[in-house]
């Protein structure tokens, strides 16, 4: 570019900040009646630049604590989520029978007298102990387990914990308030690139409702695509004729635009929300421009694509694919929250047969997400949720089928793994389950999809060891004798 | 005595730079929605949702099931293009379905773009066919002539404002504009005029005000 050419740019650059200087003028006279006099009145107008306010730290800023600041007035940052283990939710879309895999305990920690409506007959249930001393059903009985240790290692299992979590909720229904996945990001984790991804198009990505904080907006995944469009712009199209400096100068351009364009919203409500998200959605993407491009595509990393049983000519909307692309965008940082949703758990046909079936591929899942993180040297948190469960017919047969729903019988899970170590707990069960065959609802969590989903939340800071967050996220949910019961990472 | 002085001098900037600090950094409110703080009469949204300022419109953006539809009308195209509709498709799940203010994210702008990049180059394709007297955006562009000088970029960008943002453009909107063609594109080939107008067409088609309500 000519000389010339450079010094018309900057004069024109000038004339637009010496208009933008004197139309704020003429607006503040309109508006005020009289020419701006004073600082205060000069700054007000935006003659004056702020130099005060970009200087000094605000009082209010200095003496409110983190949770009385407005969230609407920050960009989701990832600057504290660094310290956070990438968050994947698991949901099985039905009512998985998640208490015939794991084998829920009594109030004393002892097995039930009798597991005959839950598929595992009287109360001599073969016990398979994993993960340090968790009771699975043993003798091949839970095929998440057997699929669990089909697709992760010996090694790897030994560095994982897993604390189960009896809780009722409705069956079949997407009313359960079993998503953490805002609270999480509230903490602090939004990924580098893509806040939240889900699996389908609710307010969650997955058939749960949120507990107590709305997430970020979920990119739903359902084929590769929707991850590479979203990471990357222009690489086919109209734009995809643009040299990269020049569809960077246009997101600068578009950035630019909208932040005038914005002002005029913020008195609306929610106005000041909207222009925020405006300028950190239209930055982030200029920032995201500048930068070399993440490989997420699962079936390019060889050594994770062996562990999703993938190849480069596996397709883009196989479920592998997917899931396995979405798995490694969280472990290396790109997405902050992941969820994943399994549907065809609504499994009560007669038979224990496509039980079986799905929830090995629970299982499958699961070791997926574990040997992922292992080969990446990447901690992991899992959280694995459903709506409502089944109910066999009251039998001994440790094979019986399932007949039914039975929301009472439900059972979350946690899994975290730490490449260094297995992380310490002190129990494996938040809760109990009653003579009665069911999730105590008397117990803190034993009731409420929402307070177990925020036992969830205090462990993964408990795990992160950000117990210092927990009060910003969720407040005062629970007292400290609460907490002492309901976290178990140690 | 000098010493003295000093004290006092030292003194007064401790007491400036708090009643500075006090006095200028108060302008922003911190109550309701647009700030939040403990002991507010009104509570602050502490997750995500909006909550509403009596007698004042909600802020809102575009739904996801008509923002294609709409950048096609702005365009003053008559239905989207296969290409449009397979960008469309494929970007979708990004965009807001409801439309409400707390839910734009950054890949939902990104996926703004490039489905306007697609819409604007079937509208460059479509009009490049008709005499300028039949064209509605691109009516002073030569399209035998690969220049493209300050005055036909703020008429063709006018005429798009006036379409997809339903008001006149901000002579800064314009001024921007222009010199950023200029800033960005040298030479005068076919393909980089083309460039030039899918370049501004874009910008102009996915900032805020194409995609507010």
């Amino acid at each position: 570019m000519s000389r010339k050419i450079e010094k018309e740019i900057q004069k024109e650059e000038q004339e637009i900040q010496r208009r933008k200087v004197e139309k704020n003028f003429q607006d503040y006279c309109i508006s005020h009646g009289k020419r701006p006099m004073t600082r205060r009145e000069l700054l007000g107008a935006g003659v004056l630049s702020f130099s005060a306010t970009m200087t000094l730290p605000t009082l209010a800023g200095m003496l409110l604590p983190l949770q009385a600041r407005a969230q609407s007035d920050e960009c989701p940052s990832s600057a504290s989520g660094l310290s956070l283990a990438p968050f994947i939710t698991l949901n099985l879309s039905g009512g998985a029978m998640l208490a015939s895999n794991y084998v829920p305990m009594d109030a004393g920690g002892q097995t039930l007298a009798s597991y005959n409506k839950m598929g595992l007959g009287n109360g001599a249930v073969p016990i398979d102990r994993e993960f340090g001393n968790v009771p699975f059903a043993g003798e091949g009985i839970s095929k998440l387990l057997v699929q669990l240790r089909a697709n992760a290692t010996a090694q790897t299992l030994a560095k994982t914990s897993f604390v189960a979590i009896p809780v009722r909720s409705r069956d079949d229904s997407g009313d359960n308030l079993f998503d953490a996945s805002g609270m999480v990001a509230k903490a602090g984790l939004v990924g580098t690139d893509l806040p939240n991804l889900g699996s389908n198009s609710t307010e969650t990505g997955i058939r749960q409702m949120y507990a107590k904080i709305k997430p970020p907006t979920p990119l739903r995944v359902s084929n590769y695509t929707d991850i590479a469009g979203a990471l990357a712009l222009g690489a086919t199209g109209p734009l995809s004729n643009l040299e990269e400096p020049q569809k960077i100068s246009l997101l600068r351009l578009i950035t630019r635009l909208s932040e005038s364009q914005i002002q005029k919203v913020n008195n609306q409500s929610g106005g000041r929300m909207l222009a925020n998200l405006v300028g950190c959605a239209t930055n982030k993407n200029v920032e995201l421009a500048e930068r070399e491009k993440p490989t997420v595509d699962v079936r390019q990393d060889t050594s994770l694509a062996p562990v999703w049983g993938v190849a480069n000519n596996t397709g883009d909307n196989n479920q592998a694919v997917v899931f396995g692309s979405m798995v490694k965008s969280a472990l290396i940082g790109v997405s902050g929250t992941v969820a994943l949703e399994q549907g065809g758990y609504d499994y009560h046909n007669g038979t224990r047969t496509t039980g079986d079936q799905r929830d090995g591929e629970a299982g499958a899942t699961i070791g997926r997400i574990l040997e992922s993180a292992a080969l990446l040297g990447k901690k992991v948190f899992i959280y694995v949720t459903s709506d409502g469960s089944c109910v066999s017919p009251t039998s001994d047969d440790r094979a019986a089928p399932w007949s039914s729903d039975r929301g009472e019988a439900g059972v979350a899970f946690m899994l975290a793994y730490d490449p260094q170590a297995r992380p310490a707990t002190s129990g494996f069960q938040i809760g109990h389950f009653t003579s009665g065959q069911a999730a105590d609802d008397k117990f803190i969590t034993g009731g409420s999809p929402e307070l177990a989903s925020c036992a969830v939340l205090a462990n993964y800071l408990k795990f992160n060891n950000r117990m210092d967050l927990i009060t910003p996220v969720i407040g005062s949910t629970f007292n400290t004798s609460q907490l002492d019961q309901i976290i178990k990472f140690t | 005595m000098k010493k003295h002085k000093n004290i006092y001098q030292w003194m007064i900037y401790i007491v400036s730079f708090f009643v500075l600090s006090v006095a200028y950094n108060n302008c922003g409110s911190l109550s309701g929605e647009n700030g939040g703080s403990a002991g507010s009469s009104v509570a602050p949204s502490n997750n995500g949702d909006i909550i509403a300022i009596p007698n004042t419109k909600t802020a809102s953006i575009l739904r996801a099931s008509r923002t294609l539809d709409s950048l096609v009308s702005c365009m003053s195209l008559v239905k989207p293009s296969p290409a449009a509709v397979a960008e469309f498709n494929k970007v979708k799940s990004s965009i807001s379905e409801e439309g409400l203010a707390n839910s734009l994210t950054q890949p939902m702008v990104k996926s703004m773009v490039s489905v306007s990049a697609v819409v604007c180059n079937d509208l460059i394709n479509k009009e490049r066919a008709l005499a300028p007297a039949e064209r509605l955006i691109f009516k002073t562009i030569d399209f035998t002539n690969p220049g493209l000088n300050k005055s036909q970029i703020h008429d063709t960008a006018k005429r798009l404002a006036r379409s997809c943002w339903g008001r006149n453009p901000e002579v800064e909107e314009l001024d921007e504009i222009s010199v950023d063609i200029g800033r960005n594109f040298s030479g005068d080939t076919n393909q980089i005029q083309t460039n030039k107008l899918v370049y501004m067409c874009t910008a102009m088609a996915s900032s805020f005000s194409t995609y507010e309500m």
